[in-house]
């Protein structure tokens, strides 16, 4: 079996705002001396993670959550009455359920949100002024928090759920083993992709069995060149309420590479070769036809891939960017012709030089819109076999 | 007016022995030998520039791919703003032979440094500080209200142009940032006229789209 998959693929994103800095400009960057517009892999990773593809490929149950806030729901449930289910899903959901106290509910939420990460400070109801008491109670809740996000699979959820009903009758602050809450076994696929970390117990982290490199454009994004075509916005009265806001920009070509450890993805999820499958196959549907949802609702940028190809091999794996240090569409020739379909060539080229010189033959995949040729739903099999 | 995107074709300009970019930009609005400069240009890399116009350009040599759309900013007041803006940033000091001497701002503040015997503090924090107070100054005559904390300036860069034999060194500060539109006349004057020094040079055009 091939140990690594290599995906590459291109998606022309119209005017969009797919991933912005603090300014509100698109991120950018140099590379190959010209200006290039780029889009974070975290932002990829967490728009796939959340994408309807992931719910309906790989089902809730093996999908982890990211939050901040288990310490909140542990107090929340413990309080109202309602199980952690319930709270989960609705913070103000109440039941019948035996109620704890503050004082006790708030030792337990603490203990248990600290297994995950470091807990915020404690809350001091006497060093607050504040008389307004949902503003107090939020600040309480917000104590309860850790201070940075934790992957959490469901097993693990289960697991903090249990504790929590078992927290509820004895009243007591849980200790030692009953503290052991992290799974190493868990069939979370996004955890197996894109890894964890733990601040709090290294042991439990998960080494990413996918890697994502940074979107970037084909061909030169210069900001300035925005005012160009942001023109046809300021000519318009700004009365209508049709206008586009921060005017449309960030459309381009993007080259994605993504490189997938089989093996790694297989020890992740504890060989389950099944779920190793459906992952592959939710991942590949997801890069191609997912986009960062940043300024969606002005934008629609929803865009699928135009090219998408797949390589599976043994060799250390390497991505295909060179194709595109120098910008796509600056020559003549380039100019006047499709930049989708030149960067296509270009990519096929840099591939069959680099098969050539390093005498590799990774058995490929491709589909191609321009042309028609193969689909996604191919591409995901031989992906996922 | 007009706003154009100027892109110099090397290939041509080399056959046509074009080898001074900002000459052969110059050369694009101007018809008759006494025209006086009616045009702000940004220069964004060596083949790219942007220029506002009262004229379309016209290219005359044909080394220059153009792409022009009529400028007519509607601007209201209130309307929210993302400014960009390359600008020769100076001060005037009145010499003791009557004659006046320009420093850029961040210059003039490391002379004060230096003058006082304190070591001065990176340009960057000068450039950021002092360019910013110096364009706050001029906010109303610009018509525009920046929001304070948006307004950054980017960059302080030392460009060099030879201009008639001589040798000119030109600080120039780039700056970013929200503001509203306070008074679209005066804005609307901005856009078309420009800030600051060193305009034929390619500083002082202000490059805007709604925020």
């Amino acid at each position: 079996m091939s140990r690594f998959i290599q995906l590459h693929i291109l998606t022309s994103y119209p005017a969009a705002n797919l991933n912005r800095d603090d300014l509100g400009a698109p991120k950018s960057m140099r590379f190959g001396e010209a200006n290039r517009l780029r889009v974070s892999s975290q932002s990829l990773k967490r728009a796939w993670r959340t994408s309807d593809t992931f719910k309906a490929t790989l089902g809730k149950e093996h999908l982890g959550v990211r939050t901040k806030e288990l310490g909140r729901k542990v107090y929340c449930a413990l309080t109202q009455g309602a199980d952690l289910d319930a709270v989960w899903d609705d913070p103000d959901a109440t039941g019948g359920l035996p109620t704890l106290k503050e004082k006790p509910a708030m030792e337990i939420a603490r203990t248990i949100a600290g297994v995950f990460g470091k807990v915020k400070k404690e809350y001091d109801p006497k060093g607050d002024k504040e008389t307004d008491p949902v503003k107090t109670r939020e600040a309480l809740l917000e104590s309860l928090e850790i201070e940075q996000l934790a992957h959490v699979s469901q097993e693990e959820r289960q697991a903090v759920a249990e504790l929590t009903k078992a927290c509820r009758a004895s009243g007591k602050t849980p200790a030692g083993e009953a503290l052991s809450l992290l799974r190493s076994d868990a069939k979370a696929a996004d955890i197996a992709m894109f890894g964890r970390m733990l601040a709090a117990s290294a042991r439990f982290n998960v080494e990413a069995a996918v890697q994502v490199a940074h979107a970037v454009t084909v061909h030169r994004a210069v900001a300035e060149d925005d005012f160009f075509t942001a023109v046809d916005d300021l000519n318009r009265d700004d009365a209508g309420a049709g206008h586009m806001g921060v005017s449309e920009f960030g459309a381009g070509l993007y080259y994605l590479y993504i490189c997938i450890d089989r093996e790694l993805l297989a020890e992740n999820l504890g060989g389950d070769a099944a779920l190793v499958q459906k992952a592959l196959a939710a991942l590949t549907a997801a890069a191609c036809t997912v986009a960062p949802t940043g300024k969606q609702a002005s934008y629609a940028s929803r865009a699928y891939a135009c090219y998408a190809l797949a390589e599976k091999g043994d060799d250390t794996p390497r991505n295909l960017s060179l194709a595109f240090l120098k910008p796509v569409g600056e020559t003549e020739e380039e100019h006047d012709g499709n930049i989708g379909e030149t960067a296509i060539g270009r990519l096929v080229k840099t591939k069959a030089n680099m098969d050539k010189i390093y005498g590799q033959t990774l058995p490929p995949k491709c589909f191609n819109v321009f042309t028609g040729e193969g689909s996604l739903a191919e591409l995901a099999a031989f992906v996922a076999e | 007016m007009f706003l154009a995107k100027l892109q110099l074709r090397t290939k041509e300009a080399i056959f046509k022995n074009v080898y001074d970019a900002h000459q052969a930009l110059w050369e694009l609005f101007a018809d008759r030998p006494d025209r006086k400069r009616d045009f702000l240009f940004r220069e964004i890399d060596a083949e790219n520039y942007l220029a506002v116009s009262a004229r379309e350009p016209v290219d005359r040599k044909g080394v220059w791919r153009l792409a022009v759309k009529p400028y007519a900013p509607k601007l209201a007041e209130g309307d929210r703003l993302y400014v960009s803006l390359r600008a020769n940033a100076v001060v005037k000091r009145q010499r003791e032979d009557g004659g006046q001497d320009r420093f850029d701002v961040v210059q003039d503040a490391r002379k004060r440094f230096q003058a006082a015997g304190v070591e001065p503090p990176p340009r960057a924090v000068l450039a950021q500080e002092c360019g910013g107070k110096w364009l706050l100054a001029r906010q109303a005559e610009l018509g525009l209200c920046f929001e304070d904390l948006s307004l950054v300036v980017e960059s302080y860069t030392k460009r060099q142009y030879w201009r008639d034999g001589r040798k000119v060194t030109l600080g120039t500060l780039d700056f970013a940032g929200f503001a509203q539109v306070c008074d679209p006349d005066k804005a609307l004057g901005a856009l078309f006229t420009g800030v600051g020094p060193a305009k034929g040079l390619g500083c002082g055009l202000m490059l805007v789209r709604r925020a």
